[in-house]
This record gives C-alpha cells, sequence and structure tokens, in this order.
C-alpha cells in the first residue's frame, strides 16, 4: 500500500463532510490497488490484466459504497479495504469451488507447474477461530494475506515494532497452518 | 496468564532456541501440563512446515491472479464443437475468446470461439444464451462478424463459434493507413451501417467500443461480440452487506461489463437503454477517430471521475483539438455540430437514429447544411448553463442565486413574459455568475465567443423592450461585461478590440437613456461603470477627446455617488483609478497623451490623495492598499517628468514601502511582484540618473531577481 499522509487529511475532510475529499481518497486508493495488480501482471501475459483491474474495480466499488463509515485514521481506513479485499477474494474463492462442484467432469488436474496455494477459504475460516483468541495476530494475518501490505506497512499501520508484527506473524503461521493441516489443495 | 497467552509465551521462547535445545525447554517450561505441551509440540512441527513452504510467502490476490490466469490458459487445446483451441485472443470480465481450428483441417480456416468462464456459469445464463445466439444467428451483415454456432461443452459450459477476423482496431488503421478525415468518416459510417442493421433487428450493442471493432486488411469494419454483453449480463452480484449510499441505479453487473468511457450517461446511471445509447457510444468513437483523444481528456482516471465525465462533462468541440477540422470554411463547424449531437447528455437530443446519424455526415460529405446545426444556439446556451452550472457546483451560492432568481421572475411575472425573463436571467447569469469561472478554463474561448454572440442577440432584442430602470440597469451592466469579455487588455479575453469599442458603446449609449429616468446611486454605478469602459476602449483607439468626454463623465458620476453615500469605498476606489485614468490621458508617462503635464500631475495628485485617505480609513482593504501605490507610483514619474526630483524621490520610496507591504499580504502574487520589480527599477533609474550608481546596484538587482 501506497497510500501517503495526505489520505489521512482527506479522510478527515471526508469526515467532515467535504464531498470532494471522498473522490480523492477513493481515487488513491484506487490507484493503489490498480498499481497493486499490476505488480503481479508484470511480465506475465498481458491477455489477462482484465481480471486483477476487476478485482481492484469491486474493490473499488465496496469502498464507495462505505463511506458513512466514521474514519477514525489511515490505518483504520487501510483495515477496512483490506477487509474488504478479503471478502471479495473469499467470495471469488467461493464461487469457484461451485463452479467446479456442479461441473460434470471439470474436475481440474493440476499440473507440477503450478505454485501450491493456501486455500483461501481455509485461511478465512481459521482466521475467524484466530480471532477470538489472538485478535491481533488474526489482524496481521489479514494485512498480509488479503491486504498485501508488507511487515513494515503492518507495523506503521497497525503502529506496532516491526519485530512485534514478525513475531506474530511467525506465530499466526504456525498457528493457522496446524489449524488447516489436510486442508490445503483441497 | 491465560492459557492462550501461555502457550504464545512458550511457543516464542522455544522458537527462539536452537532446535535441539527446545525439547529440554519444553519440559521444563509446560511442567505438567500435557495439553499444552502437546500443543505446543504440533505449533513447532506445523511452524517448521510453514518455514518451509513456499505458499506462506504468497498473498490471496497474488493467488487469485494466478488462478485466472491459469484458468483462461488451461483451455487452449481443447477441443470445443469441431474446433481445437489453439490460441488465446483475449479475455475479459465474464469470459475468453481463443482462436479455433476445424479438428479435422479439411479447410484451412480460423474461427473465434467464446468461453464463459466457470465462475459465471449458471442455468439463467445458458438460457439467455440459447435465446440471444437465435438472435444473433439471423444477423447477417458485412460489418457484422457472423455467428457460425454455438453449443455447450461437455460440462455444460455454453461456447459461440464466431467468423475470425484478423484486423486491426478503428484506430490503428486510421493511423497505420494515414486515413484523411472524409476517409475516417466514410470507414465510420460502415460500423453505423452494422449498429443500425442490429437495431432494426432489436439488437442493441450495449457495448460498442474500439476494442470490439476490427478492421480489416481490406478496409472493411467488423463487429465482434455483437450483443454478448446483453448474453453475460447477469453477474453474481456479491452482497457486501453494506449500505450503497451512491444510489442503488448504479447496479454492479453493468459496472462489470462496461467500458466507461464509451457509455452513455444513461448506462452509467443504470437507467433504461435504447438504441440512443448505442448512437452515444458510436460518438465517442467517431470524436476519438476524429481527434485521437478521448471526448472526456485524461481517460486513466478512476471510474467515478470517469462517470462524472460521461454523464456531466460537455466535450469540447472536436475541431478545438485538431485544427485539421476546422480548415474548410464552408463547412466549419459542422462535423463538431454533428459529433456533438451524437454526445447528447439527454437521449432524446441525440439523432434519433443510428441512420440518421450516418445520413448527417454523408450530408457533410457531400457539402450539403447538416441537420445538426439545426438547433445550434439554444442547445449551445442550454448547454452552457449546464456547463456552468457544474463548474460552480460548490459556489452554492451562485446556484441559489440563479434559482431564487428564477423562481422570482416566475411569481414576479405572467406566463406570457415567462419565456422573455428566463432569457433575461439567462443572459445575466451567463455575464456575471460564469463569466469569471471560465475565465481559466483552457480551451473555453470557442465558448466564450459563442456566448458573447448569443448574449448580445438577447441583450439587443431586450434593449428594445426594456421598459423598466431595474431592466435598463440590468442592459448596461450586461453590454460592460461583454465589452469586458471580447476586449479588455486586463482580462482573458477574446481578442476581438472593434467588437469591444462597438459593444462598449451601446452600453455607454444605453447608459445616457438609464440616466435620464433612474439617478438612484445603483444607476450612476451602473452608468459610470460604462463611461469608463467605453473611455478605456477610446483611450486605445487614440481618440483622446473623446477619452476625455468618457472619462469626464465617468467621474462626475462617481463625485455625485460620493456625495450621496460617502461611505461608498468600492465607489471611491473606482474613483481614485478613474483620476489615475485621467492623469494617464494628459501626459501619463508611456501613454499617447494630451501633453499636458500639469493638469497631468494635478490629476494623479488627486488620485493619490483620495487613495492615502481609504488606506488610512481602512487599512486592511488590500485593493485600496493596491489603488495606493498605483496612484503613487504615477504620481511620482508625473513628477519626474515635472523635474520635482526630490518628491519623485520621496514618493517613489514610499511606493515601495506600499508595495512591500501588499507583498507581504499577497505573498507568490506574481502581479504584485511585477509591480515591485517596476518601481524598483524606476528607483535604480532615479538613483543612476543621479550618479549613484552604488545605490542603484541593489535595487535593480532587486528588479531583476523579481521578474
Amino acid at each position: 500500500m501506497d497510500l501517503g499522509e495526505s489520505v489521512t487529511e482527506w479522510l478527515q475532510l471526508w469526515r467532515d463532510g467535504d464531498e470532494l475529499a471522498m473522490s480523492r481518497v477513493t481515487d488513491l486508493v484506487y490507484r493503489d490497488l490498480r498499481r497493486l495488480a499490476a505488480f503481479y501482471l508484470n511480465g506475465e501475459s498481458h491477455a489477462n490484466t482484465l481480471q486483477p483491474t476487476a478485482l481492484v474495480h469491486e474493490a473499488y466499488l465496496r469502498v464507495s459504497q462505505i463511506r458513512k463509515i466514521d474514519w477514525q485514521n489511515r490505518g483504520h481506513f487501510i483495515a477496512v479495504v483490506t477487509s474488504l479485499m478479503r471478502r471479495i477474494l473469499v467470495d471469488h474463492a467461493r464461487s469457484r469451488r461451485a463452479a467446479k462442484r456442479d461441473g460434470a467432469n471439470s474436475a481440474e488436474i493440476p499440473t507440477s507447474q503450478e505454485p501450491r496455494q493456501l486455500d483461501t477459504l481455509a485461511v478465512d475460516q481459521a482466521l475467524v477461530r484466530m480471532s477470538e483468541r489472538y485478535p491481533r495476530c488474526a489482524q496481521i494475518v489479514e494485512f498480509r494475506f488479503f491486504g498485501d501490505l508488507d511487515f513494515q506497512e503492518i507495523a506503521e499501520v497497525m503502529n506496532l515494532s516491526l519485530t512485534t508484527v514478525e513475531r506474530d506473524w511467525r506465530f499466526a503461521r504456525a498457528w493457522l497452518q496446524k489449524k488447516m493441516a489436510g486442508s490445503l489443495d483441497e | 496468564m491465560t492459557n492462550d497467552d501461555r502457550l504464545r509465551d512458550l511457543f516464542e521462547r522455544a522458537t527462539d532456541l536452537p532446535p535441539g535445545e527446545r525439547a529440554e525447554f519444553l519440559a521444563s517450561g509446560c511442567g505438567d501440563d500435557q495439553a499444552i505441551l502437546a500443543e505446543l509440540r504440533d505449533l513447532l512441527v506445523a511452524d517448521a512446515s510453514a518455514m518451509a513452504d513456499e505458499s506462506w510467502q504468497r498473498s490471496a490476490l497474488r493467488n487469485h491472479v494466478i488462478a485466472e490466469k491459469r484458468s483462461a490458459e488451461s483451455s487452449v487445446g481443447e477441443i470445443v464443437g469441431h474446433y481445437r483451441l489453439v490460441e488465446l485472443l483475449g479475455s475479459g470480465g465474464m469470459g475468453s475468446v481463443y482462436r479455433a481450428i476445424r479438428i479435422d483441417d479439411q479447410i484451412d480456416m480460423s474461427v473465434a470461439v467464446k468461453l464463459i468462464r466457470a465462475v459465471f456459469y449458471s442455468a439463467d445464463v445458458i438460457a439467455e444464451f440459447r435465446a440471444e445466439r437465435q438472435i444473433l444467428a439471423n444477423l447477417q451483415h458485412p460489418n457484422i462478424a457472423r455467428v457460425l454456432d454455438g453449443g455447450a461443452r461437455p460440462d455444460g459450459l455454453p461456447y459461440l463459434i464466431m467468423e475470425y477476423v484478423d484486423g486491426v482496431s478503428p484506430g490503428d488503421y486510421c493511423r497505420r493507413h494515414n486515413l484523411t478525415i472524409n476517409q475516417r468518416l466514410a470507414l465510420f459510417r460502415q460500423i453505423c451501417s452494422a449498429v443500425h442493421y442490429a437495431h432494426q433487428n432489436m439488437v442493441i450493442h450495449q457495448d460498442l467500443k474500439p476494442a470490439n471493432i476490427l478492421v480489416t486488411q481490406q478496409g472493411t469494419p467488423k463487429l465482434l461480440d455483437f450483443g454478448i454483453a446483453k448474453i453475460l449480463a447477469p453477474v453474481p452480484a456479491v452482497d457486501c452487506g453494506c449500505p450503497a449510499p451512491l444510489g442503488e441505479s448504479l447496479a454492479e453487473p453493468m459496472m462489470a461489463r462496461m467500458t466507461l468511457r464509451y457509455s452513455s450517461p444513461e448506462q452509467v446511471r443504470g437507467e433504461p437503454v435504447t438504441t440512443a445509447s448505442d448512437v452515444y457510444s458510436l460518438g465517442v468513437i467517431l470524436y476519438e477517430l476524429l481527434t485521437d483523444r478521448s471526448p472526456y481528456g485524461d481517460v486513466n482516471r478512476a471510474p467515478h471521475a470517469i462517470m462524472t465525465a460521461v454523464c456531466e462533462q460537455e466535450p469540447p468541440r472536436p475541431s478545438a483539438s485538431t485544427p485539421k477540422l476546422s480548415g474548410n470554411n464552408a463547412s466549419r463547424g459542422d462535423l463538431d455540430s454533428i459529433v456533438l449531437r451524437a454526445l447528447r447528455k439527454s437521449p432524446a437530443e441525440r439523432y434519433a437514429s443510428v441512420a440518421q446519424f450516418s445520413d448527417d455526415i454523408g450530408r457533410y460529405l457531400e457539402g450539403r447544411p447538416v441537420q445538426a446545426r439545426g438547433d445550434a444556439p439554444l442547445y449551445l446556451a442550454a448547454k452552457f448553463v449546464r456547463r456552468n452550472l457544474i463548474m460552480v457546483l460548490g459556489a452554492t451560492i451562485v446556484l441559489c442565486s440563479l434559482i431564487g432568481g428564477l423562481v422570482e421572475v416566475a411569481l414576479a411575472r405572467g406566463r406570457a413574459e415567462r419565456r422573455f425573463s428566463e432569457l433575461r436571467q439567462l443572459a445575466h447569469s451567463v455575464m456575471f455568475n460564469y463569466a469569471d469561472a471560465i475565465d481559466s478554463l483552457p480551451g473555453s474561448t470557442p465558448v466564450r465567443a459563442q456566448m458573447v454572440t448569443d448574449a448580445l442577440t438577447y441583450l439587443d432584442n431586450l434593449s428594445k423592450e426594456a421598459d423598466t430602470p431595474q431592466l435598463q440597469r440590468e442592459i448596461v451592466d450586461a453590454y460592460t461585461r461583454v465589452s469586458n469579455v471580447q476586449g479588455n487588455e486586463y482580462q482573458n479575453n477574446l481578442g476581438d478590440p472593434a467588437g469591444a469599442f462597438a459593444t462598449a458603446r451601446k452600453a455607454a449609449i444605453a447608459a445616457e437613456k438609464l440616466l435620464r429616468e433612474d439617478r438612484t446611486t445603483p444607476a450612476l454605478n451602473s452608468a459610470a461603470e460604462a463611461f469608463s469602459t467605453f473611455g478605456d476602449l477610446l483611450f486605445s483607439t487614440g481618440d483622446l477627446a473623446a477619452t476625455d468626454h468618457a472619462y469626464q463623465r465617468a467621474i462626475s458620476l462617481r463625485e455625485e455617488i460620493a456625495e450621496k453615500s460617502p461611505h461608498n469605498t468600492d465607489n471611491s476606489l473606482a474613483l481614485v483609478i478613474c483620476l489615475k485614468h485621467m492623469g494617464d490621458l494628459y501626459g501619463g508617462y508611456g501613454w499617447a497623451n494630451l501633453g499636458k503635464t500639469a493638469e497631468s500631475l494635478a490629476y494623479y495628485q488627486e488620485s493619490n490623495a483620495l487613495a492615502a485617505k481609504l488606506v488610512a480609513q481602512f487599512p486592511g482593504n488590500i485593493d485600496a492598499a493596491k489603488a495606493s501605490y498605483k496612484a503613487l507610483m504615477s504620481l511620482s514619474s508625473s513628477e519626474t517628468t515635472m523635474g520635482m526630483r526630490n518628491d519623485a524621490a520621496k514618493d517613489l520610496s514610499e511606493t515601495l514601502r506600499q508595495i512591500d507591504k501588499v507583498r507581504g499580504e499577497l505573498p507568490g502574487d506574481t502581479h504584485v511582484d511585477l509591480e515591485l520589480a517596476n518601481a524598483e527599477g524606476r528607483f535604480g533609474q532615479m538613483l543612476l540618473d543621479d550618479r549613484n550608481p552604488a545605490g542603484a546596484i541593489p535595487h535593480l538587482s532587486h528588479a531583476v531577481d523579481l521578474m
């Protein structure tokens, strides 16, 4: 996330009823999400550029829809965007799984070159349980896995030291790995 | 410490240790608690395996992108119907298009196969797909890629087989072949004929854009994906459980499949779509073909910004950015009118059909009068108001005064007079509320010129019927204002001094008429303003005697106002300026003047004395401060001319002090900087004349720095 400090200011204005500030904030967020999506496509085929754009588009729409939320600060804002990304990605994963189930002979056979992936739905479910016992760890995982923030950014957003974030992440990762054992590559 | 905290704490301490020492630590740390010991062991095993598992390095977003890419590519090589998919041509929101060849290879012919993505597959989609395919199969037109076949794969996913078009986008084609405007129009008309044909067959494309049109090497444009957007319409909406304050009309399915910059305003708003929508999209395409730019300027903006532009921003005339479009005098503006007619925000104001749109282009090509121009003046006027309402949105006061004014007019006058009143209101608004707003807008000059022409027409008609002093006064003000827009050297003007002069003369005549009936302060003020403006323009034509007369009239009116209302600051400020101008006229340095230096000095002195009084009275008034240093600087140069060296030096250094003060209050005002540079330059010059180069240098170098 490359949201500049100005976002906080704009959010402030927005909360105070300045509608233009809303446009500015969403502009910044949208640009940033796009940049993020484009980053992943670097060096890859151009044929697929539309998918991440569509994803960003959805995130953007949702950001526009929740503008009545009372924003505290930049961290809160990024947290909201991240939780939106999480919802979108989980929704996509769910519909993809449903399609797989419905299709008669469409079982996909992964090829050896395909990178192994964490199961988005399994992470999501495990995170729900984690947030009851280790809310801070769960938040860090959400930022990392769904919001694509790096540790430094997470530390800034959550106002924690980098070491704390890294230690929390290690614990959370082990905890989730244990909970999700057997659910990978479902 | 809770169990959760304890677990966490032990985990952290264990992982800090080298693996070999952990067992011992666990045994001592957990004590008799077998449950926590077991959990910790599991966690440490999980930690080790997660550490080695690179999938933890990737976020869900990245996984998503990989999955999408894989699902699109995985279909290459698949058999669909009698065809084998050989190449992914592109993929959009809901599906992908492949180039495919016949399995039997009997005929070496490629086809295009469109597949719907599994994610969006549902019984409804299939049903709609079948119905639509039948319609598409009936569309046989040389400029529409034909649908050859369709069906469902074994897994139930529908597909569509279409003619494969090997071509490039219309824009690329025009650039590569360096097509002339007329050739571009001819190409565009072929596209129109395809869209019109579809309309006759009850099919609305809804997604016309260059990406959906390919031009073959033979120069034949072909529409692709006809109606596919509709087939693919119902996107599974994902309920985010949030309120939608933007309005439900911004339907997500619509958003997901549209290409905003080619969409019509009604599409963007989620309103019912008719053939007029396709007319609009064609208008955008034509605009881009002619100008190589979008009617909305920068298209790399966030969706909502594009949406706002589509719904509210009136596109600039195509010829404004493309000189070659306005080269032909006879038809200058015709193309603009045609394109802009197709791009009207309201569907009802566009061409009624694509055929009419195309026919009008045909008339243009044949040099006959085009339909689009018929209703130009009224449309332009309406458009102007709308455009400017948007521009000053936020300046609610202006808006309220406009609405308030209209309501007042409607209430005060009978129905018969309403139109007249509205026109008057329009002219008034245009002159006073919006002229400033568009002053700084790049490319607004043609609009301003049109606005001035329209406004003058209204004003000339109004002035014949002006029967009340109030209306007469408004006319005087409006003429004065129009004159400034036409040719005031101090404003962003239209560079039309002759027009400005003629209008200012009308203002002065109207002012004389007004004064015969009305000597209230507002009337005197309007008339003085008119005479000053007229005087300025007379001065620039070199008619010094007439200038003198006009300025004298203005000054006497200002003095009359001052007598009635001595505390009218604005009037006093205007008087300061008038007196200064008189000084310029009589013997101003650097002006063609009457050569009466003594009188000139007297006017400058009077101007300066009044300004000094105002500054003393209103120390915080920046306009007074500015008027004061201007008067003082003029006085100083007049004194120099008269050989009054000491007075000149004293006044000039006072000028410097005053400008500096204003500059402190208006940091970054380049105009003030220039004034200071001017004064410093003069001061330096004066010191040089006094043979004091050492004293002059700091002033001169300061002047240079300021420039």
